[in-house]
């Protein structure tokens, strides 16, 4: 039966105890369509008309990037008619929203200067609804407002609901959703809710939102969001690695001899010293964004690309990292904490020195771990992975450091050794691929010089690729969850972080200094020259 | 209005220098390619790079090691037309504290190769002013394009122990140095820092490669028995040179007595005695621009030049 398709094996997922089987809807929402007119494959992956609810409409990912996002899609004619609901504590008029909004559009937005005329119409679907998070009454009135705006727009009652919130406030509104009667699992019209990170603080918080929140959501309606897998080169992994025939078979252990996964920013906590001192780059970047990166680089072949078969491959690699403890933590993370510096050519304050960081705080701005997976493929592979603030450069990138040939007949004069055989997937910014090779120098002599071959985005298409939130609203109207994080991922993403804070938690040792504009502290380097590595210069 | 918005989206053509914010030097230039390559039409500019080349030069004319500076800023605009490279011009002003301590620049340099392309190599001048040579290595990180080497050049022979130098040369593949006419600066070169992957290379050493070429066929003609009766040898020429062509010869033969000479500016003359005189007279022919195009070649005799050095770093 074609509706318990995806109730195979592989599509099934166990949380704890729980069982979840996901129904062919979920695997393969846009593959099985109603109107036939969208089977064309043009038209495929346009969503059906839909209501998007915005919680934290008045906050800064509403106005930089939900609204542009969808403002973008829009221009592009990937979405139909859709209504922007902003809701939010503050007392803000459908006008004044709207007005608000179109800034952000005009200074944000990937398609500019805005076009007057497609502004008019999506300008006229944006509303604002005012509201408590915590209080039941509000979102009855959100109902009634909901219904109002669907029923004057000709609007079929499709919903996605955003949570552009607090971690904090997450419970309280998936609860005051399912009491208002907003979240119905129907499959049509759907009610699908966005949950931003962070998906909890630790293992035991992450289970406990998980459980408040699937008391009242299936796991098909929920979907976990993770910005990084919207951005173009995250998703090229894949189609990198299984739509060419050539570098699957040197993707494992026999031939890559390690992998470098780099999260650098140049920016400091700017003025959310509060937030990020409880926070810290472990838990901002590598528990969600940097394990991802790594899933997807690591995983094995799907049998598919919908949904549920790629997640199931990703949890695969989660699971497989070999845990670090309280015994073999100073062996394998080097945590550091940014001290005054010269950045960009500007001077920048320390961490210690930033508004609202506690003075004898140990939050870690930098951290660098070497992973283990422990399977068939990447036994023996170690995965260096380093996440800063206050770096010389803003960068995220893969790299895959292949093993170098056995035999090194031209080591005399060979200054390609040194970089030698590295694939680098460059996430951001200036997206693209390069690998390097060593080649012949021209001439008499057989020198042998470092070369690159190179693809970036930008030049060969001749245009941006998209914002990775595009990307992912256009996924979550159209019900395609490939690039969101299952439940299971969360929990395995934190059951291997968690032990690492735990440790550091019991440790008297402070972080380790590093200058802002530095690439990290020097234990950090020792880490990887230790093993006779280093880590690559982005 | 229109030519408002018309002069505001416009870029200076290639080659023209383009006054930046030092923290936006690497967007401008995506945005001076992008320009470029919607102005010479599809695929006809190739952006090309195989070195970071950072050139260092100190305009200060009274601090020992620092001359030089404005020839080598010269050279270093010539140098992409033989090395494809991102080359860092980093000029630094110590004397001048009244003005911005930082400015910078982004050109490019283009040639138009055989198929038809023009092959552009990027300039970032950034001027230091003051104390604003602290910021350089921190912009040098970030300024750097991953997989190919960097060569960091020197106008004289710097300070290792200066924090902006140590900064400057942490992550280079090749040190290019010139101790020119004042040759106890090749005492200097030896004081750096012993660090894997890490060449230094002085110019001098580039300007004997013909002398030590000619020696090299004359002694293919001289006996064993002759060449133990040759006691000493004096080198003539611009001061480093000299000195690392009698280092050379003074620990490649055994009992030879090494002495180096001021001469001429153009040339290198060796004179061997004790035995029957041999004089063998070598021009410096190579342009400024094609000794720093071989400086950065991994050489063979890379060995060679360090044994050469710690002789010619005792030569009076």
């Amino acid at each position: 039966m074609p509706a318990k398709a995806g109730c195979r094996s592989r599509s099934c997922t166990e949380v704890g105890t729980r069982r979840d089987c996901a129904p062919a809807m979920e695997t393969r929402p846009s593959r099985e369509p109603s109107n036939p007119l969208r089977s064309d494959g043009v038209s495929e992956r346009r969503p059906e008309p839909a209501t998007i609810v915005i919680f934290g409409a008045s906050g800064d990912l509403t106005q930089r990037k939900l609204v542009p996002a969808l403002y973008s899609l829009a221009a592009e004619r990937l979405i139909p008619r859709t209504a922007i609901v902003g809701f939010s504590r503050s007392d803000v008029s459908d006008e004044s929203f709207r007005s608000s909004m179109r800034e952000g559009v005009a200074a944000h937005a990937r398609k500019k200067p805005i076009d007057s005329e497609l502004w008019s119409t999506f300008g006229s679907g944006l509303f604002y609804q005012r509201g408590q998070f915590d209080d039941p009454a509000s979102f009855y009135m959100l109902r009634r407002r909901l219904e109002q705006i669907e029923s004057e727009l000709g609007l079929p009652g499709n919903r996605l609901f955003y949570l552009a919130v607090p971690p904090s406030a997450f419970a309280p509104i998936v609860q005051n959703l399912g009491a208002a009667g907003l979240v119905d699992s129907k499959e049509s019209p759907f009610a699908r809710v966005i949950i931003e990170k962070p998906f909890g603080t630790d293992l035991e918080s992450a289970r406990s939102l998980n459980k408040s929140i699937r008391a009242v959501l299936k796991e098909k309606q929920i979907y976990r969001i993770d910005h990084y897998l919207g951005k173009e080169t995250v998703q090229n992994l894949l189609v990198f690695r299984f739509a060419n025939g050539i570098f699957e078979p040197l993707w494992n252990n026999r031939y890559v001899d390690h992998v470098q996964i780099t999260g650098a920013e140049t920016l400091g906590v700017e003025g959310r010293g509060g937030y990020f001192d409880h926070s810290g780059n472990l838990r901002d970047m590598v528990q969600n964004h940097l394990l991802q990166v790594l899933a997807l680089a690591a995983l094995e072949p799907p049998v598919h690309l919908d949904g549920e078969f790629v997640r199931d491959e990703k949890v695969k690699v989660l699971r497989a990292l070999r845990p670090i403890g309280k015994e073999d933590i100073e062996r394998r993370v080097i945590r550091g904490q940014y001290a005054a510096g010269s950045l960009l050519g500007a001077d920048v304050p320390g961490y210690l020195e930033e508004k609202g960081v506690a003075p004898e705080s140990k939050t870690e701005t930098f951290v660098a771990l070497k992973l283990a997976i422990d399977n068939w493929r990447w036994a023996g592979v170690p995965f260096y992975l380093r996440s800063a603030k206050r770096m010389p450069k803003r960068v995220t990138e893969i790299s895959i450091h292949f093993k170098s040939a056995p035999h090194r007949l031209f080591r005399e004069l060979n200054l390609a050794d040194a970089y030698g055989n590295v694939l680098a997937i460059r996430i951001q910014p200036d997206e693209g691929i390069r690998l390097n090779i060593g080649t012949k120098v021209p001439g008499p002599s057989s020198q042998v010089a470092p070369v690159t071959m190179e693809f970036r985005y930008a030049s060969t298409f001749g245009t941006s690729p998209p914002e990775a939130y595009e990307r992912l609203l256009l996924d979550s109207l159209v019900g395609d969850s490939t690039l969101f994080i299952r439940e299971d991922e969360v929990d395995a993403s934190w059951s291997f972080i968690t032990p690492i804070h735990k440790a550091w938690a019991e440790s008297n040792d402070r972080p380790h200094a590093y200058a802002a504009g530095e690439w990290g502290p020097a234990a950090a380097h020792a880490l990887l020259e230790k093993d006779g590595r280093a880590w690559r210069r982005p | 209005l229109e030519a408002a918005v018309k002069l505001s989206h416009e870029r200076p053509p290639l080659g023209e220098r383009l006054p930046v914010d030092a923290a936006a030097i690497e967007r401008e230039l995506a945005s001076m390619w992008q320009s470029a390559g919607a102005d010479q039409g599809q695929g006809l500019v190739t952006r090309a790079c195989a070195w970071n080349v950072i050139a260092h030069a100190e305009l200060r004319s009274d601090r020992e090691g620092a001359s030089g500076a404005e020839p080598l800023i010269e050279t270093l605009k010539q140098l992409p037309q033989k090395v494809a490279s991102r080359t860092l011009i980093l000029q630094t002003m110590p004397d001048e504290a009244d003005r911005p301590p930082l400015e910078s620049w982004i050109s490019a340099n283009c040639a138009l190769a055989e198929h038809g392309k023009y092959v552009c190599s990027e300039e970032i001048t950034i001027a230091a002013r003051g104390r604003g040579d602290r910021h350089l290595p921190g912009l040098v990180r970030a300024l750097t394009v991953p997989d190919v080497p960097i060569a960091v050049v020197f106008a004289g022979v710097p300070d290792w122990s200066d924090p902006v130098i140590a900064g400057l040369i942490e992550a280079a593949d090749r040190l290019v140095v010139d101790a020119g006419s004042n040759a106890r600066l090749l005492a200097r070169i030896t004081r750096l820092p012993r660090r894997p992957r890490l060449g230094a290379i002085d110019l001098g050493w580039i300007d004997g490669a013909l002398l030590r070429s000619a020696i090299a066929d004359r002694f293919d003609r001289i006996s064993s028995e002759e060449r133990k009766r040759l006691k000493r040898v004096e080198v003539r020429g611009p001061a480093a040179a000299a000195r690392l062509a009698a280092g050379w010869l003074g620990a490649q033969l055994q009992g030879l007595e090494p002495a180096a000479m001021a001469g001429a500016n153009d040339a290198l003359e060796a004179r061997f005695t004790g035995g029957e005189e041999i004089v063998i007279r070598s021009p410096i022919v190579t342009s400024p621009v094609d000794r720093l195009a071989r400086a950065l070649e991994r050489r063979a005799d890379e060995a060679a030049f360090e044994r050469a050095l710690e002789i010619a770093r005792h030569i009076a």
